[in-house]
């Protein structure tokens, strides 16, 4: 036996040991789910420090508001006040089930919000609202993360465990949006998601705001000889209002004669748009669960009113974090074309409704 | 002769893991840190004066911020943005 003969034989050796392990064993998924676990854990850790953050920052938000037990008044709003779909096999009914339901629940969240908060005004206990909230989804997702990471390790399901290490990335960064997003709120300062309303605040010059529904206000203004309605919901407090019902509401006021009916919101964009790109469709652009939506959609349809949309483009985590430099950008260009829509589609003589659809939060 | 292979072939090996691993590690280390600040943009609402300054709590858009040094119309809070600070070099 000479010595390159013996190398040879060794890495067989190897080779066929090593194809061994690797197909007839489950080690190199164990020691997978070894990894991405310790991987999981360290997110988690992450997640979890995101939670108290904002826990922290709603209890100083509360603090500043005086109130007496802030850490009581968030844990008893914490994993409570969840809404149960309701019953899609039969969809009769279904939108006015669902309003009815998505209205208790704003109900009794103002309620519990205006016992506990009692000496705040109306745009801090609304913005008050929102903090519970957002401190509400991230213990909502720190959750839902542990349950899938459990259940890996309960079951050794590596697949899920695999999955949910990679999927954990863009969670946390979410999170971290979340987290970011209560600052805002905290301060009172416009969002991503604003750039609805804050088109209706540039369309509505000095107009006056007269209420139409809840949280909801409307300016009746002019350009170049049309008539133009503007509805928004009412800041500067953080509140979407009603923007379906107001409309409803104000087309039957008119009797019908509207031209046009253009709605302006926030548009998440595509990973490769640019944020505060502008484009324009037909439809209903807003994106609540349904009832506003297709309050808009009925009131045009019942009169043939034509349906304008305009989007200004935006990631999700700009959607709910202070407004930035392109989003501003973005609503400028978009009050353009609104005014332009107006100006080319609109007969002279002839009255439009834009409505501002978003938060509404730092814009009065 | 034959065991040098051997030790060679190891010790790529070993070299190409250990750049990959400290690679992934530095990766994942770097986050840049942006620095912002939040600007409120003010306007009046009769002539064409425009100024900007720091957020304060309590700014909001529609809010009003006293008489246009120029005209003495009404100056309203036209804007609030947050802007990435460019970092100096
Ligand atoms: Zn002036």
């Amino acid at each position: 036996m000479d010595g390159s003969n013996d190398w040879a034989s060794t890495l067989l050796v190897i080779l066929i040991l090593g194809s061994f392990l690797l197909n007839f064993t489950d080690i190199p998924q164990k020691m997978q789910l070894w990894r991405y676990s310790s991987y999981i854990r360290k997110k988690i850790i992450q997640l979890t420090e995101i939670e108290d953050e904002g826990r922290r920052k709603v209890i100083k938000y509360l603090n500043r508001l005086n109130v007496e037990n802030p850490r009581k008044v968030l844990e008893g709003f914490v994993d409570n006040f969840f809404l149960i779909s309701p019953v899609n096999i039969e969809p009769t009914d279904i939108i006015k089930r669902l309003r009815h339901l998505i209205r208790n629940r704003d109900e009794s969240i103002r309620r519990y919000v205006e016992e506990n908060i009692p000496n705040a005004s109306l745009v801090q206990r609304q913005n008050a609202e929102v903090l519970l909230e957002i401190s509400s989804v991230l213990t909502l997702i720190n959750k839902i993360v542990k349950h899938y990471f459990q259940l890996g390790v309960k079951y050794n399901n590596w697949i899920l465990m695999m999955q949910l290490a990679l999927e954990l990335q863009q969670v946390v960064k979410l999170a971290k949006a979340y987290d970011d997003a209560m600052d805002a709120f905290m301060a009172g300062m416009p969002i991503g998601d604003g750039a609805g309303p804050l088109v209706a605040f540039y369309l509505k010059g000095d107009a006056k705001p007269v209420r139409i529904a809840k949280e909801t206000i409307y300016y009746e203004t002019s350009l170049d000889g049309r008539k133009v309605y503007i509805i928004k919901a009412e800041g500067p407090g953080s509140t979407v209002g009603w923007p379906g019902e107001a409309v409803e509401k104000l087309v039957n006021m008119l009797g019908g004669s509207v031209s046009r009916i253009i709605t302006v919101d926030a548009a998440l964009k595509l990973e490769s748009e640019k944020t505060g790109e502008v484009a324009y469709g037909v439809g209903a652009a807003i994106g609540d669960p349904g009832p506003e939506k297709i309050a808009i959609e009925r009131a045009a349809s019942r009169y043939g009113i034509p349906l304008d949309a305009v989007v200004i483009k935006m990631s999700n985590e700009e959607a709910i974090n202070s407004m930035t430099k392109q989003v501003l950008e973005g609503v400028k260009k978009a009050v353009e074309i609104v005014k332009k829509v107006i100006r080319d589609k609109v007969p002279e003589s002839g009255s439009v409704i834009v409505v501002g659809i978003g938060n509404t939060v730092g814009i009065a | 002769m034959a065991p040098d292979v051997m030790t060679i072939v190891f010790l790529a090996i070993m070299a190409f893991i250990i750049s990959y691993m400290v690679v992934t590690a530095l990766k994942s280390r770097q986050e840049p840190v942006k620095l912002k600040r939040t600007i409120t943009v003010i306007k009046c609402s009769s002539c064409d004066h425009e100024q900007s300054r720091d957020f304060k709590e309590g700014d909001f858009v529609g809010k009003e911020e006293g008489q246009c040094p120029k005209c003495g119309g009404k100056l309203i809070v036209s804007a609030i943005y947050v802007e990435e600070i460019p970092e100096k070099v």
